[in-house]
């Protein structure tokens, strides 16, 4: 048992995957993964995925960088070495949004492809779910829902039952 | 022409409502130009620069809505439609400040005595004088009203066709008319922006300025049909109930976000050159803008037009939800009242040479509330006429079509 990863169903079509996966939510499971080769619209409302941490680490990250541009602007320019240029003063705030702004894009998209890597927790040799029979078909043509084995509802009879009547065509324990 | 959803009650109001609002525009309006004709170009050309604005906005979104049948633009295009068919009534709007260019009231270049002494607006003579500039004001106005018509007619036509092999070629054709039709909009308007609001200012000139404009008039536009949408989705009305969906209102806010972006890079584009430039001919409009009251009025703008739909048009949250989406929406929708008073208004003192800025513009003022009100009203009552004239919810998509076909 200790071994399990999850039981997956296979789908053949988005409806059906979308319908399972309502159903699923409905009946109280939580640790519900959910494979498709399309962008199903929806889908992540109902198996609620709501990580609030990577647009809240971009936007930090992005008046992080606001504020190293124009911080290093200003201290370059009139601390470290303030130089008379066109009767300006040293502060010469307007001609520091540039490299302001630039930084702000630059931390916040290396924020945003990093943070998603790292939170998916990418780079990964292998993951249990390509154990499942035919997964490869989980990127052209079939729709995978996955029930992992750590859910407290979990029981093996009962919810490889339960995927076969919401209509799963093969369902599969899948080992880790 | 379908009666049997009920048109919405939030259209019928601002329809009913928009009447009485223009009578006390123009009493304000008659009141305060008994001071003196001058009160009366100015309020004049201040509205019809900020109605401009929203129905360009209307107008460019309905070629933009045409062009990429994309599907958040569906439940909204009957606002463009409906906004960009007011150009009609626009060109009547812009008589008295054609009228202007004859007489000395408004505009630096149409003064004799001030041209004679300068050889600025002498040099500029052969594109700013009378003639020329009433010979632009009628083809812009001509050209643009007439795409108005055909592009809307097509849509009607296409909503009625039965045949989806028919509709499909209706929807290329719309498709293939506004894309160059945008592209000469581009030209239209930033020839009449420096018309109507540059050319107010002898000296001053700027070549982002079209492009400014026509991002204000995006702007505009936007947070007007989403301020619209999302109301009437709160009120549950007609279809905008189920179309106004968090799907919906997610693009509608990442649209305005980009828009709000665009309008701060032109806008601290424009500035920054400026600023650093620090030329006599360039700085003025700064200058002027950047005194007394005035200076407040900018740090305003800056906040309301910029940083604050900015920080919460971030959010996605907010997105989803039409009662915040609306509320931001109507911020920007009355930001751009302000902006368009304080790119206008103290156009008219850089000619008169005051630098009493705006205060006693305002005191004596209530004309600009009255134009508002007065060519605002009368623009908000023919909107939900052109709004009643057709199906609220536009059928166009040839997909859905396809759809509905393989259906059966």
């Amino acid at each position: 048992m200790s071994k399990m990863y999850a039981m997956v169903g296979e789908f053949a079509s988005p409806e059906e995957l979308m319908n399972a996966a309502i159903a699923v939510r409905e009946k109280g499971y939580r640790k519900v993964e959910a494979y498709s080769p399309i962008p199903i619209e929806g889908l992540a409302d109902v198996l609620d995925f709501d990580d609030p941490r990577l647009p809240w680490s971009v936007f930090i990250m992005g008046v992080l960088g606001c504020a190293t541009g124009f911080g290093l602007e200003t201290w370059t320019a009139t601390m470290n070495y303030p130089w008379n240029v066109g009767g300006k003063p040293y502060f010469s705030w307007p001609n520091f949004i540039p490299v302001a702004y630039e930084l702000t894009i630059l931390f916040s998209a290396f924020t945003a492809g990093l943070g998603m890597l790292i939170l998916n927790g990418l780079p990964r040799l292998h993951h249990p779910i390509f154990n499942t029979p035919r997964f490869e078909r989980a990127s052209s043509d079939l729709f995978f829902l996955a029930i992992e084995a750590k859910d407290g509802l979990f029981d093996r009879e009962e919810t490889a039952q339960m995927l076969q009547d919401l209509g799963a065509q093969l369902v599969s324990e899948v080992e880790k | 022409m379908d009666n049997n959803q009920r048109f919405p009650a939030t259209l019928q109001r601002l329809g009913v409502m928009a009447v009485p609002a223009s009578v006390l525009g123009l009493i304000l309006l008659i009141f305060d130009s008994l001071h003196s004709v001058q009160n009366f170009y100015h309020a004049w050309t201040f509205a019809f620069d900020y109605l401009m604005c929203l129905t360009i906005g209307c107008f460019g979104l309905m070629l933009l809505s045409n062009m990429v049948r994309a599907e958040w633009c569906r439940p909204i295009l009957r606002i463009f439609e409906a906004g960009a068919l007011n150009l009609a009534f626009m060109a009547l709007c812009v008589l008295p400040i054609v009228y202007a260019a004859f007489t000395r009231h408004l505009f630096p270049w149409a003064h004799p005595s001030t041209v004679a002494s300068d050889p600025i607006l002498q040099s500029r003579a052969v594109w700013f004088n009378p003639l020329f500039f009433t010979i632009r004001n009628i083809v812009f106005f001509v050209v643009l009203t007439g795409i108005a018509y055909i592009i809307r007619s097509l849509a009607l036509k296409q909503d009625l066709e039965k045949n989806v092999q028919t509709a499909k070629q209706i929807a290329t054709m719309r498709a293939s008319i506004a894309a160059p039709c945008f592209l000469l909009m581009v030209f239209a308007v930033t020839s009449a922006a420096t018309d109507w609001i540059m050319s107010l200012d002898p000296h001053w000139y700027s070549t982002i300025f079209g492009f400014h404009f026509l991002i204000g008039a995006a702007l505009c536009g936007m947070s007007f049909a989403v301020a619209l949408a999302t109301t009437m989705k709160l009120a549950g009305e007609g279809e905008y109930a189920q179309m106004a969906n968090p799907k919906a209102t997610k693009d509608w806010g990442n649209l305005m976000l980009m828009m709000t972006m665009v309008w701060a890079y032109f806008s601290i584009s424009q500035y920054m050159i400026y600023w650093s430039g620090n030329l006599p001919l360039e700085v003025t409009f700064y200058v002027q803008r950047n005194v007394r009251t005035l200076a407040w009025f900018t740090s305003t703008l800056i906040i309301c037009q910029f940083f604050l739909p900015f920080l919460l048009l971030l959010s996605s949250r907010l997105k989803r939800y039409a009662r915040m989406l609306r509320n931001t929406a109507l911020l920007i929708f009355f930001t751009r009242i302000l902006e368009v008073a304080w790119e206008v208004i103290p156009m008219f003192h850089s000619w008169h040479g005051s630098d009493s800025g705006f205060v006693v513009q305002f005191q004596g003022g209530m004309g600009y509330l009255g134009a508002l009100l007065f060519m605002g009203g009368i623009w908000m009552a023919l909107f939900v006429r052109n709004i009643k004239r057709a199906s609220l919810i536009p059928n166009l998509d040839p997909q859905i079509l396809e759809v509905m076909e393989h259906a059966h």
